[in-house]
C-alpha cells in the first residue's frame, strides 16, 4: 500500500508547524547522519556531506563513479540513518514507466467484482536510488523526472503525491557509455547537485577490505526521523543571505554565459551555454546549508564557492571546442570562482 | 521561559548590541583615516602642480607675478581636503564589511546590519528574529576574540599609482624652481629698476617738500620747479621697469628745469657776491674799528646792514678811515663791473660821496647798491637751488642708469636724447672701456669739449673750466665758464685785473652718445691754459695748460681728434695740447668742432662723442696727475661747495 496522498501532506504540513528546530539541533541531527553513514561508508566524507546537504535542500542528486564505489550502499545506509522509506530501481534498457511509477491493475473485491487499483511503483518512497539511470530510455527517464521536480506522479489522470521527504539518487556509469541514453540538458538541470565519487585511497581500500571482509557488520541505528529532516529543510531555508554575497553567486552564474558581460576569457572560448536560474538555487539553498553545518548562522563568500562546483557542473554545455579539447567543467567553473571578484564593482 | 533567564538573555544581548557598536565605531575610525590617506595621497599633487605651473609662469616669462599664490594652492587645498574629510560620510555597511574582511568575520556584521535594516523596513519576521540574535551573539563573541587584532589605521602604504603621481608632481616643482632661465637676470634687473625708480621717485618727492619750505625761494621759480619735479615723479611711477622711458623723462625734466635757470648759473654770481663780501667787509672794518674805540661791536650779515652801519658812521670816520673806506668801495665795484655795471656805478659814486663825506649822496648810493646787491643775491639762491635740483637729477639719473647694471667703474651718466652739441671747452681722450651698445654702461665719452651730443648740465661731474683768459693789467678777463659737453659744468675762471691773465683750465666733463646710456669712464680732460704762466689757472681744471686749446671734431667713423693734456700744470703758455687721433664711431649728432685761436681764449664745440677703441695714453697713467692737478685747482681757486664735492667724487671714484 502505498502511503496515502492526504497522509503525505499532513506530515508535511506537520514537519513545519509541530517542530521547531534550533540551529544547534540542526547541527547536532546532521551530524549525527554523517557519523552514523560514516560507519559503513568508509572515506568518501565530501559525497557524504554534499549528499546530506543535497538532502536537507529538499532536492536530487546524481553520482557518477564507476561500479563498486559505495553508491548504492550509500544511500541504503542513508536511508537507514534517517529512518526513512527506501527503494531502489535498477535502470534497464527496458525498463519502462510503469515500473517506476505504478499502474493501475485488476482486482477482485471481496464481493467478486472487479475494480481498477492503482500499485504505486517504486518511487513511492523517501529515499529512492535509481541505479545507473542513462541505461534507460528517455521515455522512462521522463517519468522519474517528473517525480523529481513536481513530487507527484500522475497516473491516468489522477496525481499522487510522492511522501515526504523525498530524495532521488540518481547514478551514472562513466565507463559504460554504449547502449545508453545519456541525459539531455533539461533532465540534467533537475538534478541539484552532481557528485563525482572518486575511487577510493589505499589507506580507504584497506579500511574497506578490512570493514567488509571480517564478518564484523556495522550497524547504523536511525537518529532522524522523516519529520525531522522536514523541519531542518525549513530551517535551513530561514538561513539569512546578505545581498552582496546573493550578487556573488549571481555574479558567478552568469560569468558561466558566454554571452554576459562578467563572462570569463574561459567561458567565452569553450562554453556555449552556462547555467540556469535552478542552478542559482541550488547554490544559495546548498550555500545555506553549508553555513548551518559549519556552525555560522549566515551564508558567507566561501560557502558559495564550496557549493558552485556540484551546482553547476552538470548543467554547463561545452561547445566544440571545449568537447574537442576535452575541457571538463570543472576547469571552467574553477577558474570562473578564481576570476569573480568577491565585491561587486 | 522564566523571567531570569529572560532578563540574563536580554542584558547579554545588549553587551552584544554594544560591542558590535563599539566595533562599528572602530571600523569607521579606521576608514575615515584611510579615505583622508588616500585623499590625501590622490589630491596632493593638485596644489604642487598648480605652484610649480604658477612658479614656472612667474620664472619663465616677464609677467610680474607675486609669490604669494604659490603658498595659497597649498592653503586653499588644505581648506578643501580638510573638510571634505570632515564631511565625508561612513555608512555603518562599510564599516561592517570594513570589519568582516579585516577581521574574517565570514559576513556576519554585513548580515546582521542587513536583517536589521529589512526588519525596520517590512517588519519582523518569524524566523528572522532568531537568526539575527544567533548573529549578534556570534559576532560578539568574534569581535571580542578579533577586534584587538586590527592592525592601526595609520600603518597604510600608498598606491603604487598615488606614489607615481606624487613623485611626478615633484619632479614638475622642483624642475620650475631649478631650471636655469636667462629671464632671471632680466628679472633681477628689472627688480633693481625698479627700486632705483622708487627710490629716485621718492627723492623727488622729498625735493619737492623741501623746495616748497624755502621762503627765500620765488614763488613762480617754487611753482615751476615743483611742477616739472611732480610730472617727473609721476612719470616714475607710472612706468616702474621702464628704465629708457625714465631716463628719457629725467632727462627733459633736467633740460626744462635748466630752462628755468634762463641762462644764469649761481656762478655767474659769484663776481657779485665778492663784491658784496668785500662791502660788508668794508663796513664791518668801519664798524670794528669805531667799536674798538666807542666800545660798540656788531656782525654785519647782509648788504643793507652795511649800507646802514656805513652811513651811521660815516660823518665819525676819520681821514684814514675815510680813505680806506673809499679804497674798499672801489675794490667792490671793481669786483662787480664785469657782472653788473650799475651797481659798480653805485658803489663807486658812493665811494666818491664817502671820499667827498656827503652823506646824503653817499646814503643814496649805499642803499641802491645795497638793494642791488639783495636783488643778486636772491637771483642766485634761485640759479642755485635750480642748480642743485638738477644736480639732484643727475644724480637719479646715474643711478637709475647703474641700477642692475655691471660695472667695472662707476662713472658719471649722461644720457640725453639727440641734441647737438653745444659749446665745450677742450676734451681729450678718455681710457679706453668697455663698451656695451646695449645698455651703453661703458660709453666712451668723448671728444673735444666733452660730450657729444649733450649740452653742457650742471652737476655731476667735472667741472670744466674754460674760458679766457684775461690780459694783464686792468683787464678783466672774460673768462667764465664754458661748458663742456656732457655734463661737465664749468666753473667760472676768473680774470683778475690787473694780474695776470688767469687761464682758463680745462675742465672735464662728461658726455654720452646720443641715444645711449652714456657713462664715461675716465676722465676727459679738458686742455686749458693760462695765458699768462705766472698766473693762477682757475677753475676745475684738471690740467692746466696752454692758453689756448682746440678742439677738433669730426663726425667720422675713423676717428676725431681729441687732445692728449699736457704734462704738467705749469705747461708753457701758448703751448697746445696734443692731438691724438682717437678712432671712434659715429656720433649721434655733433657739430662739426671750432677753435679759437686767440690767445687767453679757448672755446671750441665739440661734436658727438665718439667711442673709442683704442687711446694712446691710458689714463691709469695721468690719473694721478689730474687728480693732484684738481685738488691744486680746488685749494687755490674759488668753486662753489656743491662743484667741489663733485670734483672730488669724480676722481675719488676713477680711483676705485
Amino acid at each position: 500500500m502505498g502511503i496515502p496522498e492526504t497522509t503525505a501532506a499532513t506530515e508535511h504540513e506537520a514537519g513545519v508547524g509541530q517542530i521547531s528546530l534550533s540551529v544547534d539541533e540542526f547541527r547536532d541531527y546532521a551530524l549525527k547522519v554523517e557519523q552514523e553513514v560514516g560507519k559503513v561508508i568508509v572515506g568518501q566524507v565530501h559525497v557524504v556531506h554534499q549528499v546530506l546537504v543535497c538532502l536537507l535542500a529538499g532536492g536530487n542528486a546524481l553520482l557518477e563513479g564507476v561500479p563498486g564505489l559505495g553508491k548504492t550502499v550509500l544511500v541504503r545506509t542513508l536511508a537507514d540513518a534517517i529512518d526513512c522509506h527506501f527503494s531502489r530501481i535498477q535502470f534497464t534498457p527496458d525498463l519502462m514507466p510503469a515500473d517506476i511509477i505504478g499502474t493501475n491493475i485488476l482486482v477482485e473485491d471481496e464481493h467478486g467484482g472487479r475494480r481498477f487499483q492503482f500499485q504505486q511503483g517504486p518511487v513511492f518512497a523517501n529515499l529512492l536510488l535509481a541505479d545507473e539511470i542513462n541505461r534507460a530510455t528517455p521515455k522512462t527517464q521522463s517519468a522519474l523526472l517528473e517525480a523529481m521536480q513536481e513530487g507527484t506522479v500522475s497516473v491516468a489522470r489522477t496525481v499522487y503525491r510522492l511522501p515526504q521527504p523525498f530524495f532521488v539518487l540518481a547514478t551514472q556509469n562513466p565507463l559504460e557509455m554504449e547502449g545508453t541514453y545519456p541525459l539531455p540538458e533539461a533532465q540534467l538541470d533537475r538534478f541539484f547537485f552532481k557528485l563525482n565519487v572518486a575511487f577510493p585511497s589505499a589507506a580507504e581500500l584497506i579500511a574497506i577490505s578490512d570493514r567488509t571482509t571480517s564478518g564484523a557488520e556495522p550497524r547504523v541505528r536511525p537518529v532522524v526521523n522523516g519529520a525531522e529532516i522536514i523541519a531542518m529543510q525549513h530551517l535551513a531555508r530561514q538561513t539569512p543571505i546578505a545581498t552582496h554575497v546573493t550578487s556573488y553567486a549571481v555574479r558567478v552564474l552568469r560569468a558561466t554565459h558566454p554571452d554576459s558581460p562578467e563572462a570569463t576569457a574561459i567561458t567565452k572560448r569553450y562554453v556555449r551555454y552556462g547555467g540556469s536560474p535552478r542552478a542559482l538555487q541550488a547554490m544559495i539553498l546548498g550555500a545555506k546549508i553549508t553555513a548551518l553545518l559549519d556552525g555560522r548562522y549566515n551564508v558567507a563568500f566561501r560557502d558559495i564557492k564550496s557549493v558552485a562546483l556540484p551546482a553547476l557542473r552538470h548543467r554547463l554545455i561545452l561547445n566544440f571546442d571545449g568537447e574537442a579539447e576535452g575541457i571538463s567543467t570543472d576547469a571552467i567553473i574553477a577558474a570562473v570562482l578564481e576570476e569573480t571578484a568577491e565585491e561587486g564593482t | 521561559m522564566p523571567g531570569p533567564e529572560n532578563e540574563t538573555l536580554a542584558r547579554e544581548n545588549n553587551r552584544d548590541r554594544l560591542m558590535i557598536r563599539r566595533a562599528l565605531r572602530v571600523a569607521r575610525g579606521h576608514l575615515r583615516w584611510q579615505l583622508a590617506v588616500r585623499g590625501f595621497a590622490a589630491t596632493f599633487p593638485l596644489p604642487v602642480l598648480a605652484a610649480a605651473a604658477w612658479i614656472a609662469l612667474a620664472r619663465f616669462t616677464l609677467l610680474d607675478l607675486p609669490r604669494w599664490p604659490e603658498l595659497l594652492f597649498f592653503v586653499l587645498w588644505l581648506l578643501v581636503y580638510l573638510v571634505w574629510v570632515g564631511r565625508a560620510q561612513i555608512r555603518p555597511s562599510r564599516a561592517a564589511a570594513f570589519l568582516d574582511a579585516r577581521l574574517q568575520l565570514d559576513e556576519r556584521l554585513t548580515t546582521l546590519l542587513e536583517l536589521e535594516g529589512r526588519a525596520k523596513v517590512e517588519g519582523r519576521r518569524p524566523g528572522a528574529t532568531r537568526f539575527t540574535e544567533y548573529l549578534i551573539g556570534d559576532a560578539a563573541l568574534l569581535l571580542r576574540e578579533r577586534l584587538e587584532m586590527l592592525p592601526p589605521p595609520f600603518v597604510m602604504r600608498a598606491g603604487r599609482r598615488h606614489a607615481l603621481a606624487f613623485a611626478a608632481a615633484a619632479i614638475v616643482l622642483a624642475g620650475a624652481l631649478t631650471v636655469p632661465t636667462s629671464l632671471d637676470l632680466v628679472r633681477s634687473t628689472q627688480s633693481e629698476v625698479k627700486v632705483a625708480l622708487e627710490k629716485q621717485a621718492d627723492r623727488i618727492a622729498d625735493l619737492k617738500a623741501e623746495l616748497v619750505q624755502r621762503a627765500d625761494l620765488p614763488e613762480s621759480l617754487k611753482q615751476g620747479l615743483n611742477s616739472e619735479l611732480s610730472a617727473l615723479e609721476k612719470s616714475l611711477r607710472a612706468a616702474p621697469t621702464d628704465r629708457a622711458e625714465a631716463l628719457a623723462a629725467i632727462a627733459d625734466a633736467e633740460e626744462r628745469v635748466r630752462n628755468l635757470l634762463q641762462g644764469a648759473a649761481s656762478s655767474d654770481y659769484e663776481e657779485i657776491t665778492q663784491s658784496s663780501d668785500l662791502f660788508k667787509e668794508a663796513a664791518s672794518t668801519i664798524v670794528d674799528s669805531k667799536a674798538n674805540r666807542l666800545g660798540e661791536a656788531g656782525d654785519i650779515s647782509s648788504a643793507a646792514d652795511a649800507a646802514k652801519r656805513i652811513k651811521d658812521t660815516l660823518k665819525d670816520l676819520d681821514n684814514p678811515q675815510i680813505r680806506a673806506l673809499t679804497a674798499d668801495l672801489q675794490r667792490a665795484a671793481s669786483a662787480a663791473a664785469n657782472k653788473d655795471p650799475e651797481l659798480a656805478q653805485d658803489l663807486l659814486d658812493a665811494a666818491a660821496a664817502v671820499s667827498k663825506r656827503d652823506v646824503a649822496q653817499a646814503s643814496a648810493a649805499l642803499d641802491s647798491a645795497a638793494k642791488r646787491f639783495e636783488a643778486s643775491e636772491k637771483a642766485q639762491q634761485a640759479a642755485s637751488a635750480v642748480e642743485s635740483t638738477l644736480s639732484r637729477l643727475e644724480d637719479g639719473r646715474q643711478s637709475v642708469a647703474e641700477a642692475g647694471a655691471a660695472t667695472t667703474k662707476r662713472g658719471q651718466v649722461g644720457f640725453r636724447r639727440g641734441v647737438a652739441a653745444q659749446a665745450g671747452a677742450t676734451g681729450t681722450p678718455v681710457p679706453d672701456a668697455p663698451v656695451d651698445p646695449g645698455n651703453g654702461n661703458m660709453v666712451q665719452a668723448l671728444g673735444p669739449a666733452g660730450g657729444a651730443s649733450l649740452p653742457p648740465s650742471g652737476g655731476g661731474t667735472g667741472q670744466t673750466g674754460g674760458g679766457a683768459g684775461s690780459q694783464g693789467g686792468s683787464q678783466t678777463g672774460t673768462g667764465g665758464a664754458a661748458q663742456t659737453g656732457g655734463n661737465g659744468q664749468g666753473a667760472p675762471a676768473q680774470g683778475q685785473s690787473g694780474t695776470a691773465g688767469a687761464g682758463s683750465g680745462g675742465g672735464a666733463g662728461t658726455g654720452s652718445q646720443g641715444n645711449n646710456l652714456g657713462r664715461i669712464v675716465g676722465p676727459i680732460r679738458g686742455g686749458g691754459g693760462s695765458a699768462n704762466p705766472g698766473g693762477e689757472a682757475e677753475g676745475v681744471g684738471i690740467s692746466g695748460g696752454a692758453g689756448t686749446s682746440t678742439g677738433v671734431a669730426s663726425n667720422t667713423s675713423q676717428g676725431e681728434k681729441v687732445y692728449v693734456p699736457n704734462q704738467g700744470v705749469n705747461a708753457p703758455a701758448g703751448s697746445v695740447g696734443q692731438a691724438a687721433p682717437a678712432p671712434g664711431q659715429d656720433t649721434i649728432s655733433g657739430l662739426p668742432g671750432s677753435s679759437d685761436a686767440s690767445p687767453g681764449t679757448s672755446s671750441s664745440s665739440a661734436p658727438g662723442v665718439g667711442m673709442a677703441n683704442t687711446i694712446r695714453t691710458p689714463y691709469n697713467e695721468v690719473i694721478g696727475q689730474y687728480a693732484q692737478q684738481a685738488t691744486d685747482a680746488l685749494e687755490k681757486a674759488y668753486v662753489p661747495p656743491d662743484a667741489k664735492s663733485y670734483v672730488r667724487d669724480y676722481f675719488s671714484s676713477l680711483g676705485k
